[in-house]
């Protein structure tokens, strides 16, 4: 029975085209004493508080708390940068001052208005370009470890919070080998998730003392419960449940829990039960935003077009990101090590601090920011030695079995076919024809690669009950990507049996198994493979208690399709419900399977641990495995207007084996809307105070249908390298396919008007102004030719 | 909803609604949204909220057989209206042939727009039976997916009205009738 690399239906499509699926606001009316949090947020993206006073909030009808970040009485180290409430100075507008609980929405509003804050307003630097400077407007953080003395810097600048380096064989002797180099500084912008579903959290706090979270982050057992213990170390870490109901959408955005702490707190602080679900508005000024990178990049290649030299310097512009020391630019770099082969590579990367709300993991972790400008170089290389972008790519790409940049094995690597797809469905080889409209057309390809990290350990419980049914527990996240159906897919294949025979309990720290979390792609991979293992345990259960029946070895019983099949015994098969006994109050005997009493066959998957880095910032075991990713476009720009139509759009995705090719397609369309989205149009703007001013869904441009091609012009191409270690040669697939857009669109602005984008957006204003250029340049040249 | 003083008129106001087949009484204060009555009141959660300004489209219902974005709509503009949400699309003859396709063509991610989508996509079926695909994405152009880029989604409303899913006609008359007296 094949139940893998099939478009079952989604386990869940049933209950969300009903309506029947519950989501964070959907709990509300289960709680009749529900308080409501809300919260006051700094209007300034750097002030010092002078004077906050609570007293007439507090006293206001309805209210039951008033928190400040002084009277909170917790460490607001332990709590994530998006939550630590301003205690004498904000560091971003839209930092929490302070937190009211009230009966009522409009009640806890009022409370709000009521509290009286002054503020003085201090310099701030809302952007890489401000902050990476000797001498920043504002130094976001003094007390980061890096400014002590004797540590020795790359950049000596106050914002820059941490750096990493790495060198692979020798830079200078790779550019003398080079026969062209190419060279150039690009950076992106920021923009935000905009999952449908805004950050929500409810906590009950229960009659027996203990608290019950329901919440829309990411990792209820590894990030949520982890967090709540960490910040609270006076509740046990048995006393608090979290449940993961239905979730619309993350993207990143909820891996980190800044809205479950605060509303624990509440909960806490009022002994009640308090919701606390975030504005629109909020979703743009407190919660987190993707990571900036800006890079400078400078590549040689032989006249054959093979690369000699690679030398990076990468920006990670991570906000107010206070504290924080764990990045230093490796994350974002860690996209530019994995997809070409160069013998000579230096790499200097840092982590840079802002008074913007901090960042956190957008959908690529950095990756559609930090390859933008590496694939627009390599254009130029193939510009330079009359090769097409494509034959260039190809001629580089690393091979199954050779190391990255890192010094790491690559075990799958789809990306060559991905491009070759790419590039025929756009038939990239065909020269985009002009028509003498003011449209101007063109055509580009780019492709990329992102790391997985073997971080984090997933465990599953499979029951095989009496009356046959199979129950799969787990608590990977579920925010829609269609993983919860893929890994019903994946036991319905090792237990060989329908799909629908199995129902998959999902997120609640007290009933389903240990799990990190499912970032970086992870959850088909790690929890697909705790499922296999489980079911597997819970199959030579089954065996051995069939085998013992009938007296024969447990390898000579076999277990598919709801039957035990025997060998060298007079019985050939048994249905496995047989297998169970009936319980009276007269039989009662200890051993054997017993009605009532499923089989319980415990998995759990966690990859070999990173190895440190050496001086050279290389080791043999850091990213455990990669996805990859081509994007080919065709657009069409308008030389009045600046704006980029696309017309054509093919994604092709390295994905591994498919468990759900529907699902998969699902994933490549959906990330092609979304990337053209965040490099065509998407970018949050800043009032003179430094506060998000277009914090709306009306003001800050996503995507809508409109934006998107027609159907026959979108294409998506699965592309697999089947993953030696994931389930049936699955991999995670969901961010590399967001990653090679940007550089495809500017590849093609620049064949279609012959304009180079150095940044992303490319809005029209941008586009505009490109033109202008290249018109001031072509007339100055035509003026000193007469 | 607890609103115990303020700047609001709180004297409570009476609507006459036939939500999803049912007729209510409701007695509401006359600021609340349709968006509020029909998820705190009536408790029918499948009406979303995304922004609470109209510009995801989450929160879209059907009056007298026409979208709307119910964060907009006033209960009071309600009274005396049909109102349809995704709850009073499945009955007992089986699923509306938008919700079967919707499955069947994968156009469900996280799911949170899916209801919004059924309903604004059932709207326009029911006026045009037989769109072009230009027509359906111009129909949708006020309902944000995140998730899916629509292609799956257009898919799905295209089979829905090819009739692979079963008649769509016959629910049609009706509501086009009564949506012609009101508005």
């Amino acid at each position: 029975m094949k139940m893998t690399g099939k478009d079952y239906i989604r386990i869940d499509a049933y209950e969300k085209v009903t309506g029947r699926a519950e989501y964070m606001g959907d709990l509300v009316h289960k709680f009749p004493d529900l308080l409501y949090v809300k919260g006051l947020r700094s209007p300034y993206a750097h002030a010092r508080i002078l004077r906050l006073d609570i007293q007439k909030a507090s006293r206001l009808s309805g209210v039951r708390a008033v928190v400040t970040g002084e009277n909170a009485g917790v460490d607001w180290g332990k709590f994530p940068q998006q939550s630590r409430m301003a205690v004498t100075e904000t560091l971003w507008a839209g930092q929490t001052v302070a937190l009211v609980a009230a009966e009522s929405l409009e009640e806890a509003k009022r409370a709000i208005e009521a509290i009286e804050v002054e503020y003085e307003p201090l310099e701030h630097v809302l952007t890489w370009q401000e902050s990476f400077c000797e001498r920043p407007k504002s130094v976001v953080d003094p007390k980061l470890p890096i400014h002590q003395p004797g540590k020795p810097m790359h950049f000596p600048y106050p914002n820059v919070a941490g750096e990493f380096v790495q060198q692979k064989g020798e830079i200078e002797k790779g550019f003398l080998e080079a026969a062209v180099t190419v060279e150039g500084e690009f950076w992106t912008e920021k923009r935000v998730h905009s999952q449908l579903e805004r950050a929500a959290a409810l906590c009950a706090y229960e009659k027996d003392g203990k608290f019950t979270m329901w919440c829309n982050g990411c990792g209820i057992h590894g990030v949520v419960k982890k967090a709540l213990a960490a910040a609270f170390p006076q509740i046990p870490y048995s006393d608090i449940r979290v449940i993961s109901p239905y979730t619309g959408g993350s993207f990143g955005n909820r891996n980190i829990p800044y809205v479950e702490l605060p509303c624990f707190l509440m909960a806490l602080k009022t002994k009640g039960t308090v919701f606390y679900e975030f504005t629109r508005e909020e979703m743009f000024t407190a919660a987190p935003t993707n990571w900036v990178c800006a890079t400078k990049i400078k590549l040689g290649a032989d006249a054959e077009g093979r690369l000699t030299a690679k030398e990076l310097r990468l920006i990670e512009e991570l906000g107010a990101a206070a504290g924080n020391e764990a990045y230093t630019g490796r994350l974002s770099g860690s996209s530019t090590a994995n997809t070409y082969s160069v013998p000579n590579v230096s790499f200097l990367g840092c982590s840079l601090l802002t008074n913007t709300v901090p960042a956190g993991p957008y959908r690529g972790l950095g990756t559609p920011d930090a390859i933008f400008g590496l694939e627009l170089l390599m254009n130029e290389l193939a510009e330079k030695l009359h090769m097409s972008p494509l034959e260039i790519r190809l001629k580089n790409i690393i091979l199954r079995g050779e190391e990255d940049d890192y010094g790491e094995e690559i075990t799958s690597i789809g990306v060559a076919q991905c491009l070759q797809q790419a590039a025929e469905a756009v038939e990239l080889s065909v020269p985009c024809v002009q028509d003498g409209s003011e449209w101007l057309y063109g055509k580009g390809i780019a492709c990329c690669g992102k790391q997985n990290g073997p971080n984090g350990r997933s465990e599953a419980d499979v029951l095989i009950h009496h009356d046959g049914s199979i129950e799969v527990r787990v608590s990977c996240d579920n925010h829609g990507m269609g993983v919860s159906t893929a890994l019903v897919q994946i036991a319905a294949e090792e237990l060989s049996v329908e799909p629908k025979q199995i129902r998959l309990v999902i997120g609640d720290t007290d009933r389903t198994p240990f799990d990190n979390f499912s970032a970086s792609s992870s959850g088909l991979y790690r929890t697909g493979g705790a499922v296999r293992i489980a079911c597997r345990d819970a199959k030579r259960q089954l065996q051995e208690e069939a085998a013992r029946m009938f007296g024969i070895p447990a390898e000579l019983a076999e277990i598919r399709e709801n039957r035990v099949y025997l060998r060298g015994t007079y019985v050939k098969s048994v249905p496995i419900c047989e297998l169970f006994r009936p319980l009276s109050m007269f039989e009662q005997d200890v051993w054997g399977l017993k009605q009532g009493t499923p089989v319980r066959g415990h998995g759990v998957f966690c990859p070999a641990q990173a190895v440190p880095w050496d001086e050279k910032g290389r080791t043999p075991r850091m990213w455990n495995w990669f996805q990859y990713a081509a994007s080919a476009v065709e657009i069409a720009v308008n030389q009045k207007t600046g704006q980029i139509k696309i017309l054509k759009i093919a994604n092709a995705g390295d994905t591994g084996s498919p468990i759900n090719p529907k699902i998969v397609e699902g994933q490549l369309e959906g990330a092609a809307h979304m990337a053209l989205g965040f490099t065509v149009q998407e970018q949050l703007l800043y009032d003179e105070n430094g506060k998000v001013k277009n914090a709306s869904l009306g003001d800050y441009r996503l995507p809508l249908i409109l934006d998107m091609p027609v159907n026959e012009n979108v294409k998506v191409c699965i592309c697999p390298d089947p993953l030696p270690d994931g389930p049936y040669g699955a991999k995670g697939m969901s961010e590399s396919v967001v990653s090679a857009v940007g550089a495809a669109v500017a590849g093609a602005l620049y064949d279609a008007a012959g304009i180079k984008a150095d940044h992303y957006p490319m809005t029209a204003e941008m586009v505009l102004r490109l033109l202008e250029e290249k018109k001031a340049v072509h007339d100055e040249k035509e003026r000193r030719q007469t | 909803m607890k609103r115990k003083e303020g700047k609001h008129n709180t004297e409570k106001i009476r609507i006459h609604m036939t939500v999803n087949g049912r007729c209510f009484e409701i007695r509401t204060e006359p600021y609340r949204t349709l968006l509020e009555v029909l998820r705190k009141d009536l408790l029918l959660t499948g009406v979303k909220c995304g922004c609470e300004d109209t510009n995801c489209g989450a929160c879209t219902v059907l009056l007298n057989g026409n979208a709307v974005k119910s964060c907009s709509v006033l209960a009071g503009q309600a009274d005396g209206c049909r109102v349809t949400t995704i709850e009073g699309l499945e009955t007992e003859r089986g699923l509306h042939p938008l919700q079967k396709a919707f499955m069947e063509h994968f156009a469900v991610q996280c799911g949170f727009c899916t209801p919004a989508m059924i309903l604004t996509a059932k709207s326009l079926l029911d006026k045009n039976p037989h769109p072009s695909e230009e027509q359906i994405r111009e129909g949708l152009h006020g309902n944000l997916c995140r998730c899916t880029g629509y292609v799956k989604i257009v898919e799905a409303i295209l089979a829905a009205a090819s009739g692979a899913y079963g008649e769509l006609s016959e629910r049609n008359e009706e509501e086009e009738q009564e949506g012609r007296h009101v508005f």
